[in-house]
């Protein structure tokens, strides 16, 4: 990428260095590396004082782990970090909010089981003697309150707030520690569309104060809509960072997504067999009851792979629980060979053919403490040759799992090794033999090269191809657009819980659908 | 307000294959032995600090526990219960439930063994016997069904109310006694002895052994079987272990809390059957020295493995059968048993990696 | 209001304040976020050093303050276990029952060289304190009145703990620490210590209530005295969901009952029956805390997709 990474368009305050008033924030060559992971490939960036500023970028571009870095969460490798052109080191957010600089997290760090007013000032309760001076505190609440034009009923439980008004109390808490540079990370992915605007208007005034403002996002819809400077971010670097106005939604979807993208192979056409997968608006709540999957409808036919492309967060973690049977959905039906499951057991599912690669494979797609066998096994603990009588035949479940191991190459140990010792593309090629030794009817595929080295990738693209062959009908999950659209031969997208779009796989490209995901199309 | 979770940190057998670095793995050993290093101590100290002879203590108490066949006898009919009830608790432990109820199944199932015992009488001998354990064990599984239901269902935390359910038990078991199966001729709250031919016969002259402790090692073997070789075993660790993984490979994790519950409920139900058949020939009020809650420490102490139970239950055994022993060579009271085991139990699971000097030990390794 | 009443009432004061005072501290460890099953082993030690102190200097007070001071010890002991030596609660709080009741059991026929019951030379118990006025006051006046300093004490600590948690500083730190520590830690409070503090409290009062039954009671010291009243205030506090009042009214109807029980024996109602009910309401309110929270999720999935 040859982009300027210096902004572009910058107010010139002078002719002269020595007058240009240096930018609020500066970072040069931030460098942060995760074991085998570059995080952050030596960042180059600039934020001008008061504004808001939009840092975009696919998952794993790198954007959190840089404010990360800001807010004192994380400690760099290497790099500088300057406020007002002072070099400064911050190793703790406590250091991080001495100097004014504040964070929302996605996960907001609030006691529910307290009173707004008291997780305000959580920390540094101010007291006159031995109480909790009260008074005091509400006064200089309402006082950030009208700052932001927003209003809260101080004395409420957190638990009775409503996800947007946690928000802005989370706000308040960074101006009440006198936060002048606030950062967001993602806020609007639990917001309904309503609150979102509430929170726009917030972020605009406090921007008109002054105050400023760098806010991580995937929708660039947001972007456009209050963002003044926006810096794209793929994998560990900067790529771009420019004004937003005049700039193009097109241009930036390309920035986010690499045009390092080469046409793939396509497969063999294979005629799609019957419907194998029939999902009719389905509606899917998450554990705080909220609404994430809205009448969602789509088919999935047999040797056929269907893709969803969707930015995290979007609805597809829910609709893959309530396929393999761990969520119930709240309205809608699903379909498997045309009989009702949507309420049928996982094992019952297991049984009629479906099979799940979960996304979290450490925690889900396999039992880490347990050997490698013992991870092979479950699925078919009913089979006659393995365990019978409900006692299990150990010697045919250690050939059994030979077996496996040998066919999908999984390297690292033998039966009895532990599970923990395996590699992460080792441990996925175990997950994807206990799941597809036997080609599935249905087979859902959430992430499953993530965090796989290249020679696995591969082999889980061959297996999927295969199995495909076979007459699997798949859902494949990725956030790897290359992948998905190599890999498919049709493709949804989801957005805030919607399937927005059905393409063949001839009408997707990575810009087309990155501006789907994004909600910008 | 935090949740009372079921992190003992008891690493379950098969789980410490790989040790993150060597200083941990020449820690391992030292943190079986550990707490019984510790008890010793800490009772030496004891000792020491009321102008006794510590070491001639351990050594009578080695000889009254270990020293010649009737006391190795009495040392295993001491090991018994703590050996069942130790088992019971591990089958919940492995498969993620904090049971702490097993004291209330041992009440529960000791009262009905006692009452199969007085009652059916016109029963032979060895049917008695069988229907007085099978009576047994019903009685503890029920009595643990009731925890087990309410997690299953409700995910009500199991530990409270397993606690609470033993002093349940306890004073159901002596209202019982004491209301509607007093002894007729006897002050105290018993109840009648159970028959004669009820009696497990002693083994050895001279000593309480029975084929109690036979048993018990009995249902020691089928731990082990029901945990490497049953496929309802394999089910209880999975979700033990990761009950995500569980649920997504189709494992019913409401069938196997309620599972786990009714076996641990089953088997300390049998000990205490075990103990009024063996031993006490009748129910008395308020019998337990605590049998159940040792289970617990017994379990721990052998990181849920049979072997390490076993070996800890005998610990325990011994440790109860030498200190009754030397109440009657010495003036010691029994109490130090008491003092011993409780710092086993704070020792057994305090991690000894997080003292300073040990981490420090641990970088330089 | 007939007599029998009146005089349950007027005795269930006396009877009731071991289990109030130690409810009022296992609620504060509550809310810290430590389950305390130890208050009984503190309690039986706080009973243990009141009679000794008091005994060795004649002053009932100094054993109080000493069965405080020797509470709230064990409890910070106990408390490093678990914060930084990372025992679990549970088993560690059994561990140190067994201990306690052990090193009592073995100190009482060796040191003092006495079976049962220690009664030094010297002993002086707590005086009771008569409220003038109040206690002419026909039927109230027995139950109000003449009891001794710590029963009033114990009446305070409810007013005094609820003030604590809910309007001082320190107290809503304490409840942020146990609700959700890790949000806690973030916003800068120092939340090991706090729990290590709320654990010093429920010992302290638990020493409290050792040497109100210890010197307030009876005038003597014997090993079983607390005869389980740790669990019955570990079960007021579930009781009451770690708030004050709530957990007060569990303490007092709990003690009442464990009072009357032994009345009521004689009347027909099995003691055991009676002692029973605390142990029971807790596990029925923890069950229907439960049942609430699944019914809530629910209903909230129900509104949410219609």
């Amino acid at each position: 990428m040859t982009e300027d990474p210096r902004v572009a368009g910058a107010p010139s305050w002078g002719a002269s260095a020595s007058t240009v008033a240096p930018p609020r924030v500066r970072i040069r060559g931030l460098t942060k590396r995760y074991g085998g992971i570059l995080a952050n490939d030596g960042v180059d960036l600039e934020i001008p004082r008061g504004g808001i500023h939009a840092i975009v970028g696919e998952n794993g571009a790198g954007k959190t782990t840089l404010m990360r870095a800001l807010y004192g969460l994380v400690e760099p490798d290497s790099g500088v970090i300057e406020l007002d052109g002072v070099p400064v080191r911050i190793s703790t957010p406590a250091q991080a909010i001495a100097r004014g600089i504040g964070m929302v997290h996605q996960r907001f760090e609030l006691v529910e089981q307290l009173s707004a007013l008291e997780n305000l000032a959580l920390g540094d309760l101010p007291h006159r003697g031995w109480m909790f001076d009260r008074n005091a505190t509400l006064v200089r609440a309402r006082e950030i309150a009208a700052q932001l034009g927003t209003t809260m009923d101080w004395d409420r439980l957190v638990a009775h707030l409503t996800v947007g008004a946690r928000q802005r109390l989370e706000i308040t808490r960074l101006l009440y520690r006198d936060a002048d540079i606030l950062i967001f990370d993602e806020p609007t992915s639990v917001l309904t569309p309503q609150e979102a605007d509430d929170l726009f208007g917030v972020l605009r005034r406090l921007a008109g104060q002054g105050k400023t403002i760098i806010f991580i996002t995937h929708k660039l819809r947001e972007v456009f809509a209050i963002a003044q400077q926006v810096t794209v971010m793929r994998r560990g670097r900067v790529v771009a960072s420019l004004p937003t106005k005049g700039s193009d939604p097109q241009r930036l979807a390309t920035l986010i997504v690499g045009e390092q993208f080469e046409r793939p192979v396509r497969a063999t056409a294979i005629r799609p067999g019957k419907p194998v997968l029939e999902v009719d608006r389905l509606s899917i709540c998450d554990d705080l009851g909220t609404l994430t999957l809205r009448q969602a409808s789509f088919s999935i036919h047999a040797g056929e792979i269907v893709g969803l492309a969707g930015i995290e967060g979007s609805g597809q973690r829910e609709l893959v629980e309530a396929l393999v049977g761990l969520r119930r959905p709240v309205t809608g039906t699903i379909h498997l060979r045309g009989q009702p499951v949507a309420t049928a057991s996982v094992w019952d599912r297991r049984k009629r053919g479906v099979a799940y690669i979960s996304e979290d494979r450490d925690a889900e797609g396999a039992c880490l403490p347990a050997s490698l066998a013992e991870n092979i096994f479950p699925i078919e603990r009913d089979n006659p040759s393995l365990a019978r009588g409900g006692r299990l035949n150990l010697a045919a479940i250690a050939r059994f799992a030979r077996s496996i191991l040998s066919r999908f190459d999984v390297r690292g140990g033998g039966p009895h090794s532990p599970a923990r010792a395996l590699s992460g593309g080792n441990l996925q090629r175990l997950v994807l033999g206990r799941e597809m030794q036997r080609t599935p009817t249905l087979l859902i595929a959430a992430h499953p090269t993530r965090g796989v080295d290249v020679r696995g990738i591969t082999f889980i693209h061959q297996q999927l191809a295969e199995s495909r062959a076979g007459g699997a009908a798949t859902l494949l999950i990725s956030e790897e657009l290359g992948e998905l659209i190599e890999l498919s031969d049709r493709l949804l997208v989801i957005f805030e819980g919607r399937i927005i779009a059905n393409l063949a796989a001839g009408e997707a490209t990575p810009e087309r659908l990155g501006l789907l995901m994004t909600g910008a199309a | 307000m935090s949740q009372v979770t079921a992190e003992t940190g008891i690493p379950v057998a098969g789980q410490e294959t790989i040790a993150p670095s060597r200083g941990l793995q020449l820690l391992r050993p030292l943190q079986l032995a550990g707490p019984f290093v510790v008890a010793l101590i800490v009772g030496a100290i004891v000792l020491v600090a009321s102008g006794r002879d510590a070491v001639g203590t351990y050594w009578l108490l080695l000889q009254q526990s270990l020293g010649g066949p009737t006391e190795i006898a009495n040392t295993l009919v001491a090991a018994t219960p703590v050996l069942l009830t130790g088992l019971a608790t591990a089958i919940a432990f492995r498969s993620g439930m904090f049971n702490v109820g097993v004291e209330g199944s041992l009440y529960v199932g000791a009262f009905a063994a006692a009452w199969a015992g007085f009652t059916l009488t016109r029963l032979p001998g060895p049917l008695l016997i069988l229907v007085a354990v099978v009576l047994a064990g019903l009685a503890g599984a029920v009595w643990a069904l009731i925890p087990g239901i309410l997690r299953a269902q409700w995910r009500v935390d199991e530990v409270v109310t397993t606690l609470m359910l033993n002093y349940v038990a306890i004073l159901l078991t002596s209202w019982l006694v004491n209301y509607f199966f007093l002894a007729p001729d006897i002050a105290n709250s018993m109840s009648p002895l159970i028959a004669s031919h009820a009696q497990l016969a002693r083994l050895l002259p001279r000593s309480q052994l029975t084929i109690a402790f036979l048993l018990a090692l009995v249902v020691t073997f089928l731990y082990a079987y029901l945990f490497n070789r049953a496929t309802i075993g394999y089910q209880l660790r999975m979700t033990g272990l990761n009950p995500r993984f569980a649920r997504a490979v189709g494992i019913n994790l409401g069938r196997a809390i309620i599972v786990a519950f009714l076996l641990s409920g089953l088997i300390g139900g049998i000990a205490g059957g075990l103990q009024i058949l063996g031993v006490n020939y009748r129910f008395i009020d308020h019998f337990s020295p605590g049998y159940g809650f040792t289970g617990i420490a017994v379990a721990l102490l052998g990181r849920g493995h049979p072997a390490g139970i076993l070996l800890a239950a005998l610990f325990f055994g011994a440790l109860s059968n030498g200190g009754a022993m030397i109440q009657l060579f010495s003036d010691i009271p029994l109490d130090l048993i008491n003092i011993l085991q409780g710092v086993v139990m704070i020792f057994a699971v305090i991690e000894l990696s997080r003292l300073p000097f040990v981490r420090r030990w641990l970088q330089r390794a | 209001m007939p007599d029998a009443v009146l005089g349950v009432l007027a005795a269930a004061a006396p009877a009731t304040t071991a289990i109030l005072l130690a409810a009022m501290g296992g609620l504060v460890n509550r809310q810290g976020g430590i389950v305390n099953i130890g208050l009984e082993p503190m309690m039986l030690v706080g009973a243990f050093t009141a009679v000794v102190v008091s005994a060795q200097s004649g002053n009932p007070f100094l054993g109080v303050l000493a069965a405080t001071f020797a509470g709230a010890l064990l409890g910070l002991l106990f408390s490093w276990s678990i914060t930084r030596l990372g025992a679990n609660e549970i088993v560690a709080g059994l561990g140190l029952n067994l201990l306690v009741l052990g090193f009592f059991g073995y100190l009482l026929p060796t040191a003092f060289k006495i079976e049962g019951t220690l009664l030094p030379a010297g002993l002086v118990g707590l005086p009771k304190v008569e409220i003038p006025v109040v206690n002419q006051i026909p039927g109230l006046g027995p139950i109000l009145s003449g009891h001794d300093i710590l029963t009033y004490l114990s009446w305070l600590s409810v007013p005094l703990v609820s003030v604590f948690l809910y309007r001082t500083p320190l107290g809503i730190e304490l409840r942020a620490t146990g609700a959700n520590e890790e949000a806690a830690r973030a916003a800068g409070v120092p939340t090991l210590r706090l729990r290590d503090f709320s654990t010093v409290i429920a010992g302290a009062f638990s020493g409290l209530a050792g040497a109100q039954l210890s010197l307030g009671v009876v005038t003597l010291f014997n090993k079983q005295m607390t005869g389980g009243r740790g669990f019955i205030a570990l079960a007021a506090f579930y009781f009451g969901d770690a708030r004050p009042a709530l957990t007060a009214l569990g303490a007092v109807i709990f003690g009442v009952f464990e009072a009357a029980g032994f009345r009521l024996g004689s009347s027909g109602v099995p003691s055991q029956l009676v002692q029973m009910l605390p142990y029971l309401v807790v596990v029925i309110s923890l069950t229907l805390v439960a049942v609430r929270r699944e019914l809530r999720v629910r209903e909230r999935a129900r509104a949410a997709a219609a």
